[in-house]
């Protein structure tokens, strides 16, 4: 008996082990990958450094990495924004793997897809090749960089394709990165590059700017052979006019869906560069009123600086209706409500003037509409405005809709084309 | 010059204090008693000077060796003796007086409009007192009835009518009393009532034309109408209240008050205005447009189609655009 059990023993044992082995061998298997890939190319990843030139401290870190022979590096446009908008203030610094700090030159930027491009007077012996890579949504990638200044990780996450209802094209990446990481590669086990680390949501839900885009700046700036030969401002400037009017064209010549908020057909969501949301409230506060809202935003700002973003389309409508409220008391609420779509919308007077507004009374669709035009100018991006157009329906003494429409680092001219594209899609029923 | 003659004393604004008929001579003046035209000043003494005719009928007045003199009105030096003729003035210690015959023709009579007629007399009458303050109550009642149509919570009307009278009432009060004190002095009557009711009548007013100036600037979608409307009422109303006011504590004349009223409430609105249109310099992120809504009844404006509202939108872009180089 006690041998029997002995034997028993003596093979539940051995098939333990086994089991065992096979799981560790299993997990070295998997862990394999991101060792070898860590140190197979951390070489080819920096550390991008802004330092305030009067008291040489850093003012801003990021990554980068090597993507030629002769040390041209990518990394992203808010890394060395600071650089950009105050040169006379700041120098670059590029710290490899091994620790030595190079000083480094701004070539060219992309302030549209948050990208730049800067080099190091040196050779490398190894560098990333900026070529289209196609994988698979679910697929196994890895980005690289100095999160918070404290060394080089890796951090391994999943491909999940480009992010959808956006004006910008981004890759999303499951996976967590952190401030400092901005500007490092995301690549597969083979090293191919997939995109540059941008921003990051919270919860393993983060941003890439598509290789292709690193790859258009490379093939630019090797083709002209040295610096943009104008001022970088003046060049982001530029960026931000064509790309506002590229994306204006888009807008125009894409579909608007439209939605129904009590007597009206409201424009909704234009091609699929937006995202909506729809509320609804009811009796809010005790107050016998109901309140119907669509929201669509593109969600998408360009960075410009610390202090000022740029380049999204938002708009909202609210249709309120109360049958048990006098007229008086319903335009008190209507009143309320037109002063919370007066957006605020912040920004420092160094980046931007103030408002200035014309309003009056505007016919559209046989309905009569108290409407205003608001804009300001930015100061340094000479040509780009933020507007913001608002309208409240005057027709009935019992119910309203509550428009409003804000664009941000738009030409004045795009501004209105898009507001009365924007208006043309507004109707009202009655 | 054997006629009756008038002793004035004077103010120091030369305004009458006391008159004194003389029609016998000779005529004593001086701090005591004994005088015919005693004088109550510490600088003259008991028996100061005597007034009499001579026999050729010229009348002097005659220094009795008091401590201060007689000093001619005009001169610094001290004299025995001054002829007396009509309108002669003297210095008797630290008083002035001036001597008129029966023949002195006075200025001729100042027209006076009925309106200030009866604008003095409605404002002096208790009744048009309590009728303005009938008017405030009424006033008041109307702004907490709008307060309960207009608003969405619930109301205590009694509490809310206290809210908006209690102060009106204290705000009058110290207002009416600043005036009143005013009057006093320049006319040694306080007229309160009459202050208290334009007081009332100004707040009522001043009261209704925020309200109407919210609706003009809606129904005209116009901030410059708004803007007229508001600063021309502010005017007439600031110019009706100190004319008013000036009615009973100034002696100027109608036109003159009126001037000096205009002039200003017009500096008032004046400075108003710049310190509005220097505030629009100042950085902000805010929408600044008319954001008042009212129902469409209000609606007076025509509406602009799509095309026309943004070609005059376009003036936006030409003020930001400067506002980028400033």
């Amino acid at each position: 008996m006690l041998k029997q059990i002995s034997i028993n023993l003596f093979h539940i044992a051995a098939v333990s082990t086994l089991l065992c082995l096979l799981l560790l061998q299993r997990q070295a298997a998997a862990e394999r990958p991101t060792e070898d890939v860590f140190r197979q190319y951390k070489s080819q990843v920096v550390q991008v450094r802004v330092i305030e030139r009067s008291s040489g401290s850093k003012s801003g870190i990021g990554s980068g990495f090597f993507v030629s022979k002769d040390a041209h590096v990518v990394t992203n446009y808010h890394v060395i924004s600071e650089l950009v908008n105050t040169p006379q203030s700041y120098r670059l610094e590029v710290i490899l793997h091994d620790g030595k700090v190079l000083p480094a030159q701004l070539l060219d930027l992309d302030i549209v897809h948050d990208l730049a491009l800067i080099i190091i007077e040196r050779e490398v012996e190894s560098w990333f090749e900026l070529s289209p890579a196609q994988i698979n949504r679910g697929s196994r990638i890895y980005s690289i960089g100095n999160p918070r200044d404290l060394g080089f990780h890796i951090v391994e996450g999943t491909f999940n394709g480009n992010i959808e209802n956006s004006l910008y094209e981004k890759i999303n990446f499951t996976g967590s990165l952190n401030p400092g990481m901005s500007g490092g590669p995301a690549i597969t086990e083979d090293g191919a590059v997939i995109g540059v680390n941008v921003s990051t949501h919270g919860n393993q839900l983060s941003f890439l700017v598509p290789a292709a885009y690193a790859e258009e700046l490379l093939r630019r700036t090797l083709a002209r052979g040295g610096p943009i030969p104008i001022r970088f401002s003046e060049q982001a400037r530029m960026q931000l006019l064509e790309n506002q009017k590229d994306y204006v064209q888009r807008l125009l010549a894409a579909d608007h869906e439209k939605v129904d908020l009590g007597d009206y057909s409201v424009p909704s969501s234009v091609g699929d560069s937006f995202r909506c949301w729809a509320q609804v409230e009811e009796e809010v506060d005790q107050q016998p009123y109901k309140s119907l809202s669509h929201f669509c935003s593109t969600q998408d700002n360009i960075y410009v600086s610390r202090r000022l973003l740029t380049g999204a389309v938002t708009f909202r409508h609210e249709y309120i209706e109360s049958k048990e409220m006098n007229m008086f008391q319903f335009y008190t609420l209507y009143q309320a409500k037109l002063e919370q779509h007066s957006w605020n919308l912040s920004a420092k007077e160094e980046d931007v003037t103030s408002f200035r507004c014309f309003d009056d009374f505007l016919s559209i669709s046989d309905g009569r509409f108290k409407a205003a035009l608001c804009a300001r100018a930015y100061r340094k991006l000479t040509g780009l405005y933020d507007v913001v157009f608002i309208s409240a329906a005057l027709n009935d003494s019992h119910a309203g809709l509550l428009s409003s429409l804000v664009m941000t680092g738009i030409s004045f001219e795009n501004a209105i084309k898009f507001t009365k594209d924007f208006l043309g899609g507004v109707k009202w029923a009655k | 010059m054997g006629e009756v003659i008038f002793i004035e004393v004077l103010d120091k604004h030369d305004r009458v204090k006391e008159r004194h008929r003389c029609d016998s001579f000779p005529i004593n003046l001086g701090r005591s008693y004994t005088n015919d035209v005693i004088i109550s000043d510490a600088q003259v003494c008991p028996e100061h000077l005597v007034i009499s005719r001579d026999e050729s009928g010229i009348l002097w007045a005659q220094d009795l060796g008091s401590v201060n003199g007689i000093v001619r009105a005009g001169t610094a030096d001290r004299e025995i003796r001054v002829r007396i003729e009509c309108d002669t003035k003297i210095l008797l210690g630290g008083v002035t007086i001036r001597f008129r015959t029966q023949s002195y023709k006075v200025a001729d009579t100042v027209p006076s409009s009925m309106q200030g007629i009866f604008w003095r007399s409605a404002f002096l009458s208790r009744r048009n007192a309590a009728l303005a303050s009938l008017l405030m109550v009424i006033v008041t009642m109307v702004f907490v009835y709008q307060g309960y149509i207009e608003t969405l919570s619930p109301m205590r009307y009694f509490n809310a009518s206290l809210v908006v009278l209690f102060p009106s009432i204290i705000i009058v009060l110290v207002w009416a009393g600043i005036w009143s004190l005013i009057s006093r002095v320049v006319h040694l009557r306080s007229y309160f009532i009459a202050h208290f009711t334009i007081g009332f009548l100004a707040l009522s007013v001043w009261f209704v034309l925020t309200v109407v100036v919210e609706y003009i600037r809606f129904s005209f979608s116009s901030n410059f109408v708004g803007s007229l409307a508001g600063y021309s009422s502010t005017f007439a109303v600031v110019t009706a209240v100190l004319f008013g006011h000036l009615s009973f504590c100034s002696t100027k004349s109608v036109y003159s008050r009126l001037a000096k009223c205009g002039g200003f409430s017009g500096l008032l609105v004046g400075v108003a205005f710049l310190m509005s249109y220097t505030s629009g310099d100042e950085f902000s992120t805010e929408l600044d447009f008319g954001k008042e809504l009212k129902p469409p009844m209000f609606v007076v404006s025509g509406s602009e189609d799509l095309e026309t509202f943004f070609e005059r939108a376009e003036f936006v872009k030409r003020k930001v655009d400067q506002l980028s180089v400033e």
